[in-house]
C-alpha cells in the first residue's frame, strides 16, 4: 500500500492524495487506522527496494527463458540451418555478375539493400544534427568555456605529437585503402570512414582543435556530410531509375564504389563531429 | 548437457550478456552507466546475429571464384544486419550522451536519485 501511495503521489506531482470518500464507512475506518504516514524520502527508499527486487526477478526469469531458447537453437555452424536458405545462395551466386563487386556484403548493403543503407546514413546524419542541437553553444555556456579555456586547451603533448607524426600517415593511408577497396576486399564505407574519422580525432588530440579548424571548419563539415548524402541519393536514384539489375556489371561496380565513398564521407564527418561537439561544444 | 552448452556457446554467451546489460540498465543509478549497459545489450545482439551467419569450414564472403560455388562462403546477410545495428547503436549512444551532457549542465549530476530529488525540489 505504501508503494501505491508513493506512486500516486508521484503521479499527482507530490500533492497529498485525498482519501476516497465514496468508500463505505467500514473501509474508511480501516483507512484511518493509526498508521504512520511515511515521508517522501522513506517511501522513495521503499519504492527503490521493491523496484530492485522486481528487476532482479525479471532478470532471472529473462535469463532462464532466453537460455532455454538458446539451447534449442539450430546447431552452430551447420550448413543445413534454416538461416542458410536460398536467399544466401542467390546473393553469393549472382553478386559478382549483377553488382560487379567481389565483397558480397558490400554488394548486398549498397546494391540489393541500398535503401536500407541510405536510411542508415540518414540516421547518422540525424544523430549528428541532434548532438549539434543539444550541445550548440548558448550564451551562458560560451561564458563557461571562456572561464575554463586555459585548462581545456592543454593539447600539446610532446610524446603524443611525435607519435602522431609517425602514426597518422599510416592511419590515413589505411583508411583511404579500405575505403577505396571496400568492394573487392574486406572494408567499405563504414569501416573506412570510421578509420578516417579516428585519424582526424587523433590529429585534433595531438595538435589541438585549432589545427583541424584550419581545413575542417564548420562549413566544410556541413558541405562534406550533406554532399555525401546527396551523392548517395543521386547515384542510387540513377541506378534504380536505370533498371537496377539490367545495368552492366562494370557500371554497377563503379556505382557501388562511388556510393561507398559517399558513405565514408558521411561516417568520417559524423565521427569527427561527435568528438568535436562533445569536447568543446562546437566545431 | 555439456555438449549442448558447447555447441550453443555463442547464443548462450549472447543471452547472458543481454541480461547483464538489461539488468544494469534498470538498476544502475548513474546515467552514463546506463548507456554503457545499453551498449552491452547491443553487443549481445550483434554476437547472436553474427554467430548465426557462421558456417563451419567456410571462408568470409569475399568471392574468389566469381560465386560459381556458393558452398565456399559463409552467410553474408547477418553481417549486413549487424552493420545496420552498429550504426543505430552508435547514433543512439551519441544522442543519449549528448542529452546526459545537457542534464549534467543544468542539474550538475548524472545520478538518477539525486536528479529525481533535484527535479522535485525545482518543481515546488
Amino acid at each position: 500500500m505504501k508503494i501505491f501511495d508513493f506512486i500516486t503521489a508521484w503521479v499527482d506531482g507530490g500533492k497529498s492524495v485525498p482519501l476516497d470518500t465514496s468508500l463505505s464507512g467500514v473501509r474508511e475506518k480501516k483507512a484511518a487506522s493509526p498508521r504512520r504516514r511515511l515521508s517522501d524520502r522513506e517511501s522513495f527508499a521503499e519504492f527503490m527496494k521493491l523496484y530492485k527486487g522486481c528487476c532482479i526477478v525479471i532478470c532471472v526469469l529473462m535469463v532462464v527463458v532466453l537460455l532455454i531458447g538458446a539451447v534449442t537453437l539450430p546447431v552452430f555452424g551447420d550448413p543445413g540451418n534454416p538461416t542458410n536458405n536460398e536467399v544466401v545462395r542467390r546473393y553469393v551466386g549472382s553478386a559478382e555478375s549483377e553488382t560487379g563487386v567481389e565483397n558480397v556484403i558490400a554488394g548486398m548493403i549498397l546494391n540489393y539493400r541500398g535503401f536500407d543503407t541510405f536510411g542508415e546514413s540518414c540516421v547518422l546524419f540525424l544523430a549528428v544534427c541532434c548532438v549539434m542541437l543539444l550541445l550548440w553553444p548558448t550564451s551562458d555556456r560560451i561564458r563557461d568555456e571562456q572561464a575554463e579555456a586555459p585548462s581545456a586547451r592543454a593539447g600539446h603533448d610532446a610524446i603524443l605529437s611525435c607519435v602522431c607524426r609517425l602514426v597518422l600517415p599510416c592511419v590515413l593511408a589505411f583508411g583511404v585503402c579500405i575505403l577505396f577497396n571496400g568492394h573487392i576486399s574486406p572494408g567499405g564505407g563504414f569501416s573506412g570512414g570510421s578509420v578516417l574519422g579516428a585519424a582526424l580525432i587523433l590529429f585534433a588530440v595531438a595538435f589541438g582543435a585549432e589545427a583541424v579548424q584550419r581545413f575542417f571548419t564548420r562549413t566544410v563539415f556541413n558541405i562534406v556530410r550533406i554532399t555525401g548524402l546527396m551523392i548517395y541519393a543521386v547515384m542510387f536514384g540513377v541506378y534504380i531509375y536505370q533498371g537496377a539489375n539490367g545495368i552492366r556489371s562494370d557500371l554497377a561496380h563503379y556505382i557501388v564504389l562511388v556510393i561507398d565513398i559517399a558513405v565514408g564521407l558521411v561516417v568520417m564527418s559524423t565521427m569527427y563531429g561527435f568528438y568535436s561537439f562533445y569536447t568543446k561544444g562546437d566545431l | 548437457m555439456l555438449d549442448i552448452i558447447i555447441d550453443n556457446r555463442y547464443p548462450i554467451t549472447a543471452m547472458i550478456l543481454f541480461v547483464i546489460g538489461f539488468g544494469n540498465m534498470m538498476l544502475q543509478p548513474n546515467l552514463i552507466k546506463k548507456v554503457v549497459a545499453f551498449n552491452v545489450m547491443d553487443a549481445a545482439t550483434f554476437l547472436l546475429l553474427a554467430s548465426r551467419g557462421y558456417i563451419a569450414g567456410r571462408a568470409a564472403a569475399i568471392l574468389t571464384d566469381g560465386g560459381a560455388n556458393t558452398d565456399l562462403y559463409v552467410n553474408p546477410i547477418p553481417a549486413g544486419l549487424v552493420l545496420t545495428g552498429i550504426v543505430v547503436s552508435v547514433s543512439v549512444s551519441a544522442f543519449s550522451l549528448a542529452l546526459i551532457q545537457r542534464i549534467h549542465g543544468s542539474y550538475g549530476t548524472v545520478d538518477m536519485r539525486v536528479l529525481l530529488a533535484e527535479m522535485k525540489k525545482r518543481e515546488e
